[in-house]
């Protein structure tokens, strides 16, 4: 947690394996969570969707929002270690 | 031990500065890049604040004199010449990479936060609206300054860094300051230009 500048890639030494895999699953749970949020957030935007609705989704995405900080604190990474440079097409995450 | 500051391109002459502990300045080549290091004694430790701020005046001193520069995070030390080739081989083709994006542009940093204290969403609806305020708090910056920057990184602590070309630093600055003034509810946080500290250099 206290890197300022995060490495971009998988870390593959056997060592570290379980943190590197830890940062992948994540990276990955990251992404479906902020496409998903950002759905809801459209639909929000849209009116598409009720009260009941609205307090549902956002309850939903807070609690995960809550989870996975707890999930980053326990294995050590920021928000920027759960991003990959995928070369010329930029990062995975905005 | 060997300390490293930055990966360097285009350096005609090391700055005058010096290093951490008042150490000289060196270039080395290491796994076919240009690593700036300086030898020291693992004597007694200084302060690590004059230490990380000889750190950040080489940087600086370098990101004037040099095409390109990368800078690496304070504190990446090596026991000696094997494990700093060892370490730079590694990263050597993502310093590369990063060498050339960087080339000739300069780090801006913004940092946009409400200035009424944000409280902490209770409610589902709360927190899918606080969500929303502040992807449109950045997203409004961002497009402005998309038009100049040529990459950008969420930064921690809440900033984003733009890397723009070095001529159109002020521009960038003058884009912020813009939109400073159209939202008066939004503190508005512009720094730099700077090293471009975030855009691949960090941990060897």
């Amino acid at each position: 947690m206290t890197e300022t500048v995060a490495p971009r890639r998988i870390e593959a030494d056997p060592e570290k394996v379980e943190q590197g895999l830890a940062q992948l699953v994540l990276t990955l749970i990251e992404l479906l969570r902020q496409l998903m949020e950002r759905q809801a957030l459209r639909r929000m935007e849209q009116g598409t969707l009720d009260d009941e609705q609205v307090e549902r989704l956002g309850l939903t995405f807070m609690r995960l929002a809550e989870r996975m900080d707890e999930l980053k604190a326990e294995f050590g990474l920021n928000d920027r270690d759960l991003n990959l440079h995928l070369g010329p097409l930029g990062d995975l995450l905005p | 031990m060997i300390r490293l500051y930055a990966f360097a391109d285009g350096l005609a002459a090391l700055p005058d500065e010096v290093g951490v502990g008042g150490a000289p300045l060196a270039a080395a080549r290491s796994a076919g890049l240009t690593v700036i290091v300086t030898y020291e004694l693992a004597t007694t430790p200084g302060d690590p604040r004059d230490d990380a701020v000889a750190h950040g005046l080489v940087v600086e001193a370098l990101a004037r004199s040099a095409a390109a520069v990368l800078p690496v995070r304070f504190g990446e030390t090596f026991p000696d010449e094997a494990a700093l080739n060892a370490a730079v081989a590694r990263s050597a083709q993502r310093v590369r990479e990063a060498l050339e994006l960087v080339r000739g542009r300069v780090e801006i940093g913004v940092r946009v936060t409400s200035r009424q204290r944000a409280a902490v969403p209770t409610t589902g609806t709360a927190y899918l609206r606080t969500r929303l305020a502040e992807l449109g708090r950045g997203t409004a910056l961002h497009d402005r300054l998309q038009t100049l920057a040529c990459a950008t990184v969420e930064a921690p602590g809440g900033e984003t860094a733009f890397l723009v070309d070095r001529a159109d630093a002020e521009a960038a600055r003058a884009l912020v300051r813009a939109f400073a003034d159209e939202h008066p509810e939004l503190s508005v946080v512009c720094t730099g230009p700077w090293a471009p500290y975030n855009f691949g250099g960090g941990r060897v």
